[in-house]
């Protein structure tokens, strides 16, 4: 049997059965190198190498700035976001979006996301008398504002796997999220219009004013981050790093919501979750190398193009598989997963790999609020103490949205890389 | 016997705590200082890199074995979601029966990955089996804290809890 067969028939089997994926990769790999008899130093061997790659390590430091940024700077977001928006009905919805597109902009993650602004918001609508579905759906579907405005955890396990450009990458995934930032608020505004939700109480210039003055320093953050990458000061890496301690200092000096003891845990509790995500990525590296040296990928396109013929056809067949394996599996499972697979036949219908890049990581982020495992929707639904069939419910409209955006990003390339080459 | 083992984890997870909380910080810093020195001071500094790297490969097999601990690890749960309690508690230690025998092979491997190093770091006065030595590190971690689950879950299927002992600060 193929050796990269093995690997996905036991890949599933494994995962399915309970095991952590990282095991079931591990085991997998393991089993399918002894059958093509690879030398097992092997595993180790690519491990490393997937480990070792400098562009990796902003990884850690972008979920650190996030992590950093939830204990009392997210408020001050959502504070400043309620200025221009405080007088319209249903305001703390667009509040919500708004709020989680500038959180979006230091961190890279969707859970990340709903759990510091859903966290604060969703009971702030429940108690406004807002529907619970509603709220719970406003905030995990714009959780997937995350990762998709850069940086992305996401799309640097792509750029890991593929060798593309991560800084391409976050420019070509800026123009269609704030496209979808813009769309899900326009779905607000009139939501919050046509079920007359309340406004928030009138407030003076002054106590404006105030408000955008205090909350300065947290948005400073996103526009540090976003302009040294694209500025091209730095790296993305520096640029997390920098970030990172930015918001340690402003959560500890300025704001004094953060507390040295908060700073040693929160560091702490940061390895452990990367920790988690990267040795996924290191084992990925072992079982990409042998998924591609069984020649499955030339099968998997032979299969592929036997069926379906047009470029058309390829792209809408990738989008549903994906589609597919959001509902069942975690984003970045997916990527390590399917990315290698596909690529040949990504190669041979001449997509571009940025493009490629985007339209995979739309898909899993769609994933994520997609049941029986949306993690974002499943985050969402235990803040608001709602089930997940009513919250997906309302999450509909939204996901029509984001469905949109996704067959945008598949048949329109300039949507995605005009911005990557106007400013490189 | 068992209490006695959770305790013994419970130190070594406490190491684990204060090293972690070293190297990110660490790795944070290190990659500030490069871009200061590079765009305020044109002083690159190539070494910065590849030392935030390493220990940032360390700080992943020394993170490894809290996340089994604490059931940290992604994974696919929604077939789990079905089943009765005490399957789930006989599935979780059998898979923490497979991590170890992963590890055992894992940390094999890693070994013989130090043995046949020859290379060094381009930029660091390191060797590379310095690094490789994350490995071993992290499997033989993994295998004493997943023995640990192995076992509380067995027993707990088989309807003996084990005492649950509260541990502070861990």
């Amino acid at each position: 049997m193929n050796a990269g067969v093995i690997i996905f028939v036991l890949l599933l089997v494994l995962a399915f059965a309970g095991l952590p994926i990282y095991l079931s990769i591990g085991i997998a790999t393991m089993v399918a190198m002894v059958h093509a008899g690879f030398p097992l130093e092997a595993v180790a061997q690519k491990t490393f190498l997937g480990m070792n790659s400098a562009s990796l390590l902003c990884i850690p430091l972008f979920i650190l700035a996030g992590n950093i940024m939830a204990q009392g700077i997210t408020q001050k977001l959502i504070a400043a976001a309620n200025v221009p928006l405080g007088r319209v009905r249903g305001s703390l919805a667009s509040v919500t979006v708004l709020s989680s597109a500038l959180f979006g902009a230091i961190s890279g993650s969707a859970v990340a996301t709903v759990a510091a602004v859903g966290g604060m918001t969703v009971p702030a609508m429940v108690k406004e008398g807002y529907d619970k579905n509603y709220s719970v759906a406003c905030a995990s579907c714009s959780s997937l504002l995350g990762p998709m405005i850069p940086p992305s955890i996401s799309l640097v396990v792509y750029a890991s796997l593929t060798e593309t450009s991560i800084q391409k990458l976050f420019m070509a995934t800026a123009v269609p999220a704030v496209f979808c930032a813009v769309c899900f608020l326009v779905y607000t505004l009139y939501y919050g219009y046509k079920m007359k939700l309340p406004k928030q109480p009138q407030t003076t210039t002054k106590e404006k004013l105030h408000i955008l003055k205090d909350s300065i320093w947290a948005l400073f953050m996103p526009i540090i981050v976003l302009g040294l990458i694209f500025g091209g000061i730095c790296t993305v890496s520096e640029a997390a790093a920098i970030s990172s301690l930015y918001a340690a200092i402003v959560g500890i000096f300025i704001y004094r919501t953060i507390s040295l003891k908060n700073l040693m845990e929160t560091l702490y509790e940061t390895t452990i979750s990367v920790a988690a995500i990267m040795i996924l990525v290191g084992l990925s590296k072992a079982s990409a190398y042998v998924v591609i040296s069984s020649q499955l990928p030339s099968i998997f396109m032979g299969a592929m193009t036997s069926v379906v013929t047009s470029k058309f056809m390829v792209l809408l067949t990738i989008n549903v598989i994906f589609l597919i394996l959001g509902c069942l599996m975690e984003g970045n499972c997916i990527i390590v997963m399917m990315v290698p697979l596909m690529l040949s036949l990504v190669n041979s219908f001449g997509i571009d790999l940025i493009q490629f890049g985007i339209l995979t990581c739309i898909n899993i982020y769609i994933g994520c609020i997609t049941p029986p495992v949306g993690v974002s929707l499943l985050v969402g639904t235990k803040i608001g103490n709602a089930t997940v069939g009513g919250a997906f419910k309302a999450c509909l409209p939204f996901l029509i949205i984001a469905l949109v955006i996704l067959l945008m990003v598949t048949y329109i390339p300039s949507f995605t890389l005009w911005l990557p080459s106007v400013l490189a | 016997m068992l209490t006695q083992y959770t305790r013994f984890l419970d130190g070594v997870q406490r190491v684990i705590k204060v090293l972690e909380i070293i190297l990110l910080a660490g790795i944070t810093l290190i990659m500030v200082y490069q871009c200061m020195m590079r765009y305020i001071f044109q002083n690159a500094q190539p070494w910065c890199e590849e030392l935030a790297l390493y220990l940032s490969i360390y700080s992943i097999f020394l993170g490894i074995p809290i996340a089994v601990r604490r059931d940290n690890h992604l994974q696919v749960d929604f077939l789990l979601n079905f089943m009765s309690e005490r399957t789930r508690y006989l599935i979780s230690a059998i898979s923490s029966v497979a991590a170890i025998i992963f590890m055992m092979v894992f940390c094999y491997y890693g070994l013989s990955l130090i043995q046949h190093a020859t290379s060094a770091s381009t930029t660091l006065p390191l060797k590379m089996k310095d690094i490789y030595y994350s490995f071993p590190i992290g499997a033989v971690l993994t295998i004493l804290f997943s023995a640990e689950i192995a076992v509380t879950n067995f027993l707990k299927f088989l309807g003996k809890s084990p005492a649950d002992s509260k541990r502070e600060g861990v």
